[in-house]
């Protein structure tokens, strides 16, 4: 039934299931193993033992960039801009941009691929203006503040059209003024179908766009349900409430 | 001009060409996707040495006083092309050993390394390019054809390097201005969230190392041509370090910037000692350029890391004060995509 | 047979000299994250010293005191000075590799250019011959192989044992965190590019001890095997520097002996793309993730 889900056990036989179609956070005290967690589902770490389910399918082992060509995106804890870019070039890089990536297409000249950017170009324009970021779209990257810059790889990720976003504290570091964009954003992915992981420490965003919620601890997964049932789990409270 | 004069011109102008090609190559691999070849003279020695083989004949040719491997009496371009042909295996053999899941200053190192080697191996083998004597009395191309003076031969040499140029500018600047340029900028930027948005960073590096060895063959090969002769000493690994410099001070990542470097580094400072009086022990003046080119790189790398002329900005208008040629809206501003 | 166990015994000297110098090498980049190509100029500028006072009729054994006292200046000198200086200015990794080859260039020619193009050669009084299992040594040799067993032991019991060991490695794996626990790490860091200095400047003598006479570029040529080395051992993993100065320095001897000693190098380079082929990461070494550059 489910189209995208991934399923693991990793860190210290840490196992769950992300829903498709939902927006899952991961929730856990410092060290718990929540970013090693996204590292190992978008590739870049291979776990010890244990496996990795995307689609059905196994993908450890699976390189990161065949695992975003296949739909699974993620962002990084630190900032991760390309900042010799422009903000726009930024987003047109997290497009798929099928003409003018390959080496023939290129050589073939602008006519070949201007149809495909425009578009992109497009998108990017939308994107910017919903974020509020128009502005800068011309900025080098590297010269934005943090949470902008936090910003960008978010709109650099949703440019790459994922089905499945691993979003690794996308509002840390973000201005308060600009978290309400964050969160429409992320509600307007799920309505468009994209399945959504995201580590998040705002408990109170956590209650108010995620469905469900996966607390971990010292590398386990200590629960897994809506977030007024964690309230109640007595050991969710010892482990992340309490103190 | 007098035709002393005449001749010096037109030699130092098809130096500039072959240093246009070369640094034009390794700011691809250095300045727009952050590949640190340092073993990039190696693919220009390679491709001298291939174009001085199969321009010379069989080595039995000339008395047979030099001793090389694939002896062959190859009409006009055809080494060129196979020179390049060369260039672009031997980079692609190197690269899909040296790139692999390595850290990039360790991928630096595999390749200086291997420069280094590549030295020993072509002068201590005598049998393949006759080793430390290195290749000589290479003809120039169609010389035979044109019938032309020497002198105006050499201002016809000046055009065909010329065309190479240009034709390396174009081709250069089309993957740089595409979204592929933009795909290998952001491998430079930073490589993990290249790879996280589905660039295989490993395949994007080994393309520019291949088109950088290409093009580095065919700058020796068009070298080689000209001047007849090649052996291990125009090529010690150091000479990389002169192209570096040449890209770091004119502008990794500008084309233009890259040539203005080009004409600094190794055209002017290469010639400078020619006009100043010789001075110190023996090897003095020469040891002082290189010093010269050392404190260079250092004092752009900073005070001016950009280099003279900086990377362009390439700027879409998406925010309405400049608007885009092409992006639907009125122009107030002509601005082109890219560079 | 003899030819085999002869090359042998020289490839445990040039083993010995490797390990020295890969060792420091490895360290240097393993902590500081500095990949430092001026190491080669820092060997030939400390055998340089060791020759002027070796020229002026002190004993080798002094050359080699005062060759390990001025690498451990120099190199945490030009750390301090040079290196610090472009890390402040936000130089990353990669742009640190080409500082330190301007370095080595400006270095090189330098000692180029004022001494000029010589060959400069070691007095050494001449040594007996020892011969054990079909290995000539002569005591020489015997006494570099000392030389390198003493500094790697010592080099050991300081990283395992002592506090400057612990921080050394807390250093090396996250600098802001071993920051946090109180260790201070630019002393951490001073001391490394001064231990590692001083095994550079212990190489750079060594190694001329045993070819007796050197060049402006020796040091700079012998950088082809540390680097080798290092890698094949696994960069930034002290104990795979050791193992790997073994393998490469053995096979290149033995190869010297059996194919030509002017391509004893190329050996040593063949081991390396093997290695690199079936282990990028090297014997010892784990895949390292690039990080900031610390001085």
């Amino acid at each position: 039934m489910s189209r995208a889900f991934a399923g693991i056990h990793a860190i210290n036989d840490a196992s769950f299931r992300v829903e498709a179609g939902a927006v899952t956070a991961l929730i856990g005290p410092n060290g718990a193993g929540k970013s090693t967690m996204c590292s190992v589902i978008s590739g870049f770490l291979r776990p010890d033992r244990g496996s990795v389910l995307y689609d059905g399918e196994e993908i450890v082992g699976c390189s990161p960039h065949r695992l975003a060509a296949r739909g699974l995106l993620r962002t990084f804890q630190t900032s991760s801009e390309f900042p010799r870019l422009t903000v726009t070039e930024n987003l047109l890089a997290g497009a798929r941009a099928d003409r003018g990536t390959t080496l023939i297409g290129a050589l073939l000249g602008r006519r070949y691929w201007i149809a495909e950017e425009r578009a992109n170009l497009e998108r990017a324009r939308v994107l910017l203006m919903s974020f509020e970021l128009l502005n800068v779209a011309d900025q080098m990257a590297g010269m934005l503040s943090g949470g902008q810059k936090r910003l960008v790889e978010l709109m650099r990720a949703i440019m790459a059209r994922p089905r499945f976003l691993v979003l690794d504290e996308p509002l840390a570091g973000i201005h308060p003024a600009t978290v309400e964009s964050v969160i429409a954003a992320i509600q307007r992915l799920r309505s468009d179908g994209v399945t959504v992981l995201m580590i998040e420490h705002n408990l109170g965003v956590v209650e108010r766009i995620c469905d469900r919620v996966i607390v971990m601890a010292n590398g386990s997964v200590i629960a897994n349900g809506r977030m007024h049932e964690l309230r109640q789990n007595p050991e969710v409270i010892d482990a992340y409430f309490g103190n | 001009m007098s035709s002393a004069l005449q001749f010096y011109m037109s030699t130092l102008l098809v130096y500039l060409g072959v240093s246009l090609i070369a640094c034009w190559a390794l700011n691809l691999q250095i300045g727009v996707t952050g590949v640190l070849n340092l073993g990039f003279i190696v693919f220009q020695a390679l491709g001298a040495y291939t174009a001085a083989v199969l321009t010379l004949g069989p080595d039995t040719s000339n008395g047979g006083f030099q001793h090389y491997v694939f002896g062959a009496e190859l009409p006009f371009p055809v080494p060129l092309l196979a020179a390049a042909g060369v260039g672009a295996l031997a980079s692609a053999g190197l690269g899909s050993i040296g790139l692999r899941r390595l850290r990039s200053d360790y991928q630096a190192m595999v390749f200086l390394v291997a420069a280094i080697i590549a030295t020993d191996v072509a002068t201590n083998v005598t049998g393949l390019v006759n080793g430390a004597a290195g290749l000589s009395l290479v003809p120039q191309p169609l010389s035979a054809n044109v019938g032309l003076s020497p002198l105006d031969y050499q201002w016809f040499y000046v055009g065909l390097m010329a065309i190479l140029c240009a034709v390396a500018f174009l081709l250069i600047r089309r993957l740089t201005l595409s979204p592929l340029g933009r795909s290998l900028r952001a491998v430079r930027d930073h490589e993990d969230a290249a790879e996280a948005l589905g660039y295989n960073v490993y395949r994007l590096r080994l393309m520019v190392v291949v088109i950088g060895g290409a093009l580095a063959a065919v700058s020796g090969a068009a070298l080689v041509e000209f001047i007849g002769s090649w052996g291990p000493g125009s090529w010690f690994y150091q000479e990389t370090f002169v192209y570096l410099a040449a890209v770091i001070i004119g502008g990794s990542g500008n084309n233009i910037g890259v040539a203005l470097g080009a004409l600094i580094v190794p055209v002017a400072l290469n010639e400078l000692p020619r006009f100043i009086p010789d001075f110190g022990g023996p090897g003095f003046v020469d040891a002082m350029r290189w010093v010269v080119i050392g404190v260079a790189i250092l004092v752009f790398l900073y005070f001016r890391p950009q280099g003279i002329i900086p990377e362009k900005r390439n700027r879409f208008g998406l925010a309405g004060t400049v608007r885009h040629r092409w992006s639907g809206l009125a122009t107030r501003a002509r601005v082109r995509l890219g560079r | 047979m003899d030819r085999l166990v002869g090359a042998f015994g020289f490839g445990l000297v040039t083993a010995s000299i490797l390990a020295i110098a890969a060792v420091a090498f490895t360290l240097q980049f393993g902590i500081t994250n500095i990949l430092n190509l001026a190491f080669g100029e820092i060997m030939t500028l400390c055998a340089y010293i060791g020759y002027l006072l070796n020229a002026a009729g002190a004993s080798v054994w002094l050359a080699l005191v005062v060759g390990a006292v001025a690498g451990a200046v120099f190199s945490a000198l030009l750390n301090r000075t040079i290196y610090a200086l472009f890390v402040r200015r936000g130089t990353a990794l990669w742009g640190m590799v080409i500082v330190t080859i301007a370095v080595a260039l400006i270095m090189q020619n330098t000692l180029l250019g004022l001494a000029g193009p010589h060959n400069f050669t070691y007095t050494i009084p001449p040594a007996t011959t020892f011969r054990f299992a079909g290995l000539i040594l002569t005591s020489l040799q015997l006494e570099i192989i000392g030389v390198a067993i003493v500094a790697m032991l010592t080099l050991h019991m300081m990283l395992r044992y002592t506090r400057l060991g612990k921080a050394m490695r807390a250093t090396a794996s996250d600098p802001a965190l071993a920051q946090s626990c109180g260790i201070n790490a630019s002393r951490v860091i001073d001391l490394v590019w001064i231990i590692s200095g001083a095994l550079c400047g212990i190489a750079g003598v060594t190694l001329v001890m045993n070819t007796v006479s050197f060049t402006a570029s020796t040091g700079s040529d012998f950088l082809v095997v540390i680097i080798a080395a290092a890698i094949v051992g696994g960069v930034g993993a002290p104990y795979g520097a050791m193992l790997g100065a073994l393998l490469v320095g053995v096979t290149s001897e033995v190869a010297a002996v059996y194919v030509n000693a002017s391509l004893k190098n190329v050996f040593a380079f063949a081991l390396l793309l093997v290695v690199l082929l079936i282990r990028p990461q090297g014997f010892i070494g784990r895949a390292r993730v690039a990080k900031g550059v610390v001085t």
